[in-house]
C-alpha cells in the first residue's frame, strides 16, 4: 500500500523510540535530544485546535512520530467509527505518521465506551469480523497498519483457538502488520499459565513491523500492565531471543503512569539498542 | 455465546451496577482464578479512566469536594451517563447538570448551592482547551454583502468561546480554589456572575463581561440576526450613565478584532 503522503523523510527508526509523553515534550523541543522516533497516543491528539497538538505539530516537524490509539475498536460489533477514522486520517497526514497502530481487542460496544482495551474471545467469528474491520480501515487509510497483540485477564472458554493461531489468521488474511507488544505476551503467559516460548515461536517472525517494551506491576495473585515502572528482566530476555531470531522491526519505549525524567527512558531505549546490535551476547549478561 | 453477546454481557459486567457475574460462567481469570479477579482489574481499569478524566476536567470541584466524594460522584456519573464517544475528551459534558440535579437530592450538598454553575465554567474552560482553531473575521466576505442582506446576517461565535451567567460568584470560588485559598461563607450575589471563556495563546482565559458586551455575544451565541441585535433595548443593569450607554456597533467591532466573533451566515 502507499506510504502517507509526504511521509518520505529519512526516519532512520531501525533504533529504539520511545513513547512521547506531556511532561517532556518542553525538554524534547528545547534540547532536541538525539532520539531515532517517537510514538504519540494517537487519541490525545485528535483535536487539531489545542496545545497539545500543536507541541506535537513542532515534535513531528523534528522527529518521525508513529501513532498508536486505543479508539478505534477494531473487534467492536458497532459499525466502524468514520468520523473518529476521519480525524486519526487527518492527523496521520499532519504529522507525516509513518504508520498508525491500534489493539485487537474491543473498547465499545452498542454505542458505549469502556475506554479500556477489552478482551475478545479467540473464535473464528472474531476473527473474520477483526480481518474485515482491518481491510476497511486499510482502505479508508489507503495504508497498512499495525495491530497489537493485547493484554488480557479473562480467557474464555468459548475460544477455539489459541492466542497465536488468532494472531496468525488475522495478519495473513488482513495483510497487516504486527506491533508485536513482548510485556503483553510475558503478562498473558504468566496470567493465564501459558508457555510463553510457545506463543512466541508462532508468531508470523515476518510480519512484525514493531516491538513494545514495558514495565509490568506484580499484584496480588497476577501481573498487571501498568506500564509504570522499568522494562523487567524476563521481558528483556524475550527481548533478546526475538532479536536472535532475527527481527528487525523497531522497538519502543512505552511509560504511561509515573513518568519518570526523559533521560530514564533513554537509558531504557539504548538497554534495547544493545541488545539490538549484539542480542546473544546481551541476553547472556541479562 | 456469539461475538455481539459477548461484548454487550462484558461491558455491562464492566460498568458500574449492571450485570452480575453469572452472566460469564465460561471464563478465568490469571491463575486459573475465577472470572471475579479479571473483572475486577476491568472494573477497575474502566472506572480510573473515566475518573481519571472526571479529575482532568473538574480539579476546582475535586479541590472542594476532595478525592473521596469526588471518587464517588464519577462512579454514580459513569452509572448514569456511560461514556458515548471515543475521545475521552468528551466524557464529562453532562456533569454539570447532572451536579445541579444531584443538589436537590443529596443533603450533603446542601452547602454547595453553586456546584453545577461551577462545573458548568470547568467544562467551558476544558472545552476552550480542545476547540478547535477558528479561522480569522473574513472581512472581505463581509464586504461582498449587499445593503438588503446585512439586516439578516448572524454572526458566529469562534468555537472556543463560551458564555456563562450564574447567581453565585463562580469566578471568585474558581480563583480562591485555583490558588489553594479559603472561600469562607459563598452567598448569592446581588448581580449575577456574566463570564465568557476565551482563549489566547492555546490557553482559556475567564473575562468578566458588562451586560452590554453578555446581551451582545448571548445574542450572537443564539443566531439573533444583526437587525435584531441593533434594535435591542440595552440591558436593565445600570453599568453606565444614561449618555455614555456603550454602542452596540463599537462592541461588536471589538468581538470582531478579538476574535470572540469568527464569522457570519446568511439564513436562506
Amino acid at each position: 500500500m502507499e506510504r502517507w503522503p509526504g511521509a518520505e523523510k529519512p526516519y532512520g527508526i531501525n533504533a529504539t523510540g520511545i513513547g512521547l509523553r506531556h511532561p517532556h515534550v518542553q525538554e524534547i523541543l528545547e534540547t532536541r535530544p538525539p532520539i531515532p522516533w517517537f510514538e504519540a497516543l494517537t487519541d490525545n491528539y485528535l483535536n487539531p485546535g489545542s496545545l497539545l497538538a500543536a507541541q506535537l505539530d513542532a515534535v513531528s516537524d523534528a522527529y518521525p512520530v508513529a501513532l498508536h490509539g486505543v479508539g478505534m475498536s477494531l473487534g467492536s460489533v458497532d459499525p466502524l467509527d468514520r468520523a473518529y477514522l476521519t480525524k486519526v486520517k487527518a492527523l496521520a497526514a499532519r504529522i507525516k505518521t509513518p504508520w498508525i497502530s491500534e489493539h485487537l481487542s474491543f473498547t465499545s460496544v452498542n454505542g458505549l465506551y469502556s475506554h479500556d482495551l477489552l478482551p475478545l474471545p479467540f473464535t473464528q467469528e472474531a476473527v473474520d469480523h477483526l480481518v474485515d474491520r482491518i481491510k476497511q480501515v486499510q482502505d479508508f487509510f489507503g495504508e497498512a497498519i499495525l495491530v497489537e497483540n493485547a493484554t488480557a485477564y479473562l480467557r474464555f472458554s468459548s475460544s477455539e483457538m489459541s492466542e497465536v493461531e488468532f494472531l496468525q489468521q488475522i495478519l495473513e488474511r488482513a495483510d497487516c502488520g504486527l506491533l508485536l507488544d513482548l510485556t503483553n505476551l510475558y503478562i498473558n503467559s504468566v496470567n493465564h499459565g501459558e508457555n510463553v516460548q510457545d506463543l512466541l515461536l508462532g508468531i508470523p517472525l515476518g510480519r512484525i513491523r514493531q516491538i513494545h517494551l514495558a514495565g509490568h506491576e506484580h499484584k496480588p495473585g497476577f501481573l498487571l500492565d501498568a506500564h509504570n515502572n522499568k522494562v523487567a528482566d524476563p521481558v528483556w530476555a524475550l527481548y533478546s531471543q526475538i532479536r536472535a531470531m532475527g527481527v528487525v522491526a523497531p522497538a519502543l519505549i512505552e511509560w504511561d503512569s509515573d513518568i519518570p525524567a526523559l533521560s530514564v527512558l533513554r537509558n531504557q531505549a539504548e538497554r534495547a539498542n544493545q541488545i539490538t546490535v549484539d542480542p546473544i551476547l546481551t541476553a547472556g549478561s541479562l | 455465546m456469539n461475538l455481539a453477546t459477548h461484548q454487550a454481557n462484558l461491558l455491562a459486567l464492566l460498568l458500574p451496577g449492571q450485570r452480575e457475574l453469572s452472566d460469564f460462567p465460561h471464563a478465568t481469570a490469571p491463575g486459573g482464578a475465577a472470572i471475579g479477579l479479571g473483572v475486577q482489574i476491568y472494573r477497575n481499569n474502566v472506572f480510573h479512566a473515566h475518573l481519571n478524566a472526571l479529575r482532568e476536567i473538574y480539579p476546582i470541584l475535586l479541590n472542594i469536594v476532595g478525592e473521596h466524594y469526588f471518587s464517588q460522584l464519577a462512579r454514580d456519573y459513569l452509572h448514569r451517563h456511560p461514556s458515548n464517544s471515543p475521545d475521552l475528551n468528551h466524557y464529562g459534558g453532562r456533569f454539570p447538570a447532572y451536579l445541579t440535579q444531584l443538589h436537590n437530592e443529596r443533603s450533603e450538598l446542601e452547602g454547595l448551592p453553586y456546584c453545577g454553575d461551577l462545573c458548568r465554567l470547568e467544562w467551558l474552560w476544558h472545552r476552550a482547551y480542545f476547540a478547535d482553531q477558528s479561522l480569522p473575521f473574513d472581512y472581505q466576505k463581509l464586504q461582498t454583502i449587499t445593503e438588503g442582506e446585512m439586516p439578516d446576517i448572524q454572526f458566529v461565535l469562534a468555537s472556543h468561546v463560551g458564555l456563562i451567567r450564574s447567581r453565585w460568584p463562580i469566578l471568585a470560588i474558581w480563583e480562591a480554589n485555583k490558588n489553594r485559598l479559603e472561600t469562607g461563607a459563598v452567598t448569592a450575589t446581588e448581580e449575577e456572575d456574566l463570564l465568557m471563556i476565551d482563549r489566547r495563546d492555546y490557553k482559556p482565559t475567564i473575562h468578566r463581561l458588562s451586560s452590554s458586551q453578555w446581551q451582545l455575544l448571548q445574542q450572537i451565541d443564539s443566531r439573533t440576526t444583526l437587525a435584531t441585535i441593533l434594535a435591542s433595548p440595552p440591558p436593565d443593569r445600570i453599568e453606565y450613565p444614561a449618555e455614555n450607554q456603550p454602542d452596540i456597533q463599537g462592541l461588536l467591532a471589538i468581538a470582531i478584532d478579538n476574535g470572540w466573533v469568527s464569522g457570519f451566515r446568511l439564513p436562506k
